[in-house]
């Protein structure tokens, strides 16, 4: 049985992945790694909302369409 | 909503939370240990470029240097030019980067109402400075040679500032330490957050910081010092006023008055000419070698004064006073604390309560109140002043000297009123109460205590304390 659609598990990896690139190119000195962040953190949420929404369309389809 | 999008929902917010801050209070904070976090200014790869700038001046152009992020270094150099030298560090990844954005950044030396205004367009090119972003970090280290005799001011933010050998000085800066020597007249120095050194000014000296210590020396003028956070030290100074409030502050070779209000900080100064006046709390006050008057109040601090020339007025609590060698008239106030002093040369009131009061080898008038506290007299000669004590609580010792012609009048209620004091003429002698003459009378000495002693001593143990 495939594992259910988990969108927190796919932010958290994203979002770690994005800080840790951020913060390579910060020690490079190619961004300014304070301004990056703050000017896109709110995208972690938004990405969240949207990872929601495609799970629960997910599990609704799922629950009409019954093997 | 299970508990792990829960978790990660306070995550998110804390770390957006802690990115705001940052950012909020980026610009109050000079690169240190968080500047990796906190933009990373000055940080990773950089690249140096230097341009030059000599400009012809007048005989006494007074030279103004503005700037910010990177030293500015004023000193001395050939008559008659301003020579400036501008070293722009770029932050960024590549040189030519780097050097293209260097070459946007100019020196800018200006003839203005009389005198040559030297700076940088860094406003035009840091954005953070206004609170908006930046395209590259970058430092203007500024170089300035003028001519002697130069009256210069300088208005730096982030960087350190250096004058040396200059007609006077005006110094403003920020988040380093400043160092001014040599000027040959006065010196206007406001600092904050930053380590102030200050030497050889033939004027007076004006000097504000407010988180950081101060060292200043060799100051022919009156030093007039305002430090909030951090210790003082003054060395050879021509006067010196300091208010504070916390740190210890070290006067020597004060060549003048020394005034000095502060609190939580400690207070030494030797080798006073003038008067000294020091008011502090939660700390000790000692001085040494005092030229004029000295008054002292501290509050839950000890005091401490040697070889005054003057008059002393002492205010103490929660601690003791000592004396040593005052050849002027003593107030002493004290409480909760006790009192010693030897070698008083015009006499002393004392008010002391909770410990003992000790005068010993003393000359001149002497009037004490004392409250739960012993009383020790032990003169250097022949009583010659009147000599009052009342006390409360603590027995009255008193030593007479070979010599002394005096009225005694000794009351001790309840207690008792001995004495051994050879030639001592009773005319009352009473439970608790003496009335007595030695010598033939002349000078009153009268002692009153309650629930304690009176003890008058003469003879051998005199004589062998009194050489």
């Amino acid at each position: 049985m495939a594992r259910p659609f988990r969108p927190e598990v796919l932010v958290l990896g994203l979002s770690l992945i994005a800080v840790g690139v951020a913060w390579l190119l910060g020690n490079a000195g190619r961004i300014d790694l304070l301004a990056t962040l703050r000017g896109w953190w709110p995208l972690t949420l938004v990405l969240w909302g949207v990872l929601e929404l495609v799970a629960y369309f997910l599990a609704r389809d799922a629950r009409r369409s019954p093997r | 909503m299970k508990g792990a999008k829960i978790g990660l929902l306070l995550v998110i917010l804390a770390f957006g939370s802690t990115v705001e801050t940052a950012w909020r209070i980026r610009n109050h904070f000079g690169p240190g240990a968080w500047g990796w976090f906190t933009g990373g200014h000055f940080q990773g790869p950089s690249f140096t470029f230097d341009a030059q700038q000599t400009e012809v001046v007048a005989a006494s152009t007074p030279v103004e240097v503005e700037n910010a992020f990177g030293a500015v270094n004023v000193s001395a150099g050939a008559p008659g030019e301003v020579r400036i030298t501008l070293r722009k560090v770029v932050y960024l990844g590549a040189q030519e980067k780097a050097r293209a954005f260097a070459d946007r950044i100019q020196l800018q030396a200006v003839h203005e109402g009389g005198a040559l205004r030297v700076r940088t367009n860094r406003a035009d090119l840091d954005h953070r400075l206004t609170g908006g972003d930046s395209e590259a970090d970058f430092q203007t280290h500024l170089d300035v040679l003028v001519p002697p005799g130069t009256a210069v001011k300088v208005q730096n933010e982030h960087g350190p500032v250096e004058v040396v050998d200059v007609a006077r000085a005006d110094v403003s800066a920020s988040f380093e330490t400043v160092r001014v020597e040599r000027v040959a007249g006065p010196a206007d120095i406001e600092a904050r957050h930053g380590d102030v050194q200050v030497t050889g000014i033939k004027g007076d000296l004006k000097l504000t910081n407010r988180h950081g210590d101060v060292t200043i020396q060799d100051v022919e003028g009156k030093a007039t010092l305002d430090v909030q956070h951090g210790e003082v030290s003054a060395t050879r100074v021509g006067g010196l006023v300091v208010n504070g409030a916390h740190g210890d502050v070290t006067a020597e070779s004060v060549h003048g008055d020394l005034d000095v209000h502060t609190q939580h900080g400690a207070v030494r100064g030797v080798d006073v000419t003038g008067r000294a006046s020091v008011e502090t709390s939660f700390q000790g006050v000692t001085l040494e070698k005092v030229g004029g008057d000295a008054t002292v109040h501290t509050e839950h601090g000890d005091v401490s004064l040697s070889d005054v020339t003057g008059a002393v007025d002492a205010q103490a609590s929660f601690d003791d006073v000592s004396l040593t060698r005052v050849a002027g008239p003593v107030t002493v106030a004290v409480r909760h604390g006790a009192v010693r002093a030897r070698g008083l040369d015009k006499g002393a009131r004392v008010r002391g309560s909770g410990d003992e009061i000790v005068l010993e080898d003393f000359r001149g008038p002497v009037d004490i109140e004392a409250e739960r506290a012993t009383v020790r007299l032990v003169p250097a000669g022949a009583i010659a002043a009147p000599v009052r004590v009342s006390a409360t609580h603590g027995a009255i010792e008193l030593d007479v000297p070979a010599g002394s012609r005096i009225d005694v009048q000794a009351s001790a209620a309840p207690g008792e009123v001995t004495t051994d004091v050879p030639g001592l003429n009773a005319t009352l002698t009473s439970a608790g109460r003496l009335t007595a003459t030695l010598g033939g009378g002349g000078t009153a000495v009268v002692l009153s205590t309650s629930h304690a002693d009176v003890r008058l001593h003469g003879g051998a143990a005199v004589a062998q304390k009194t050489p």
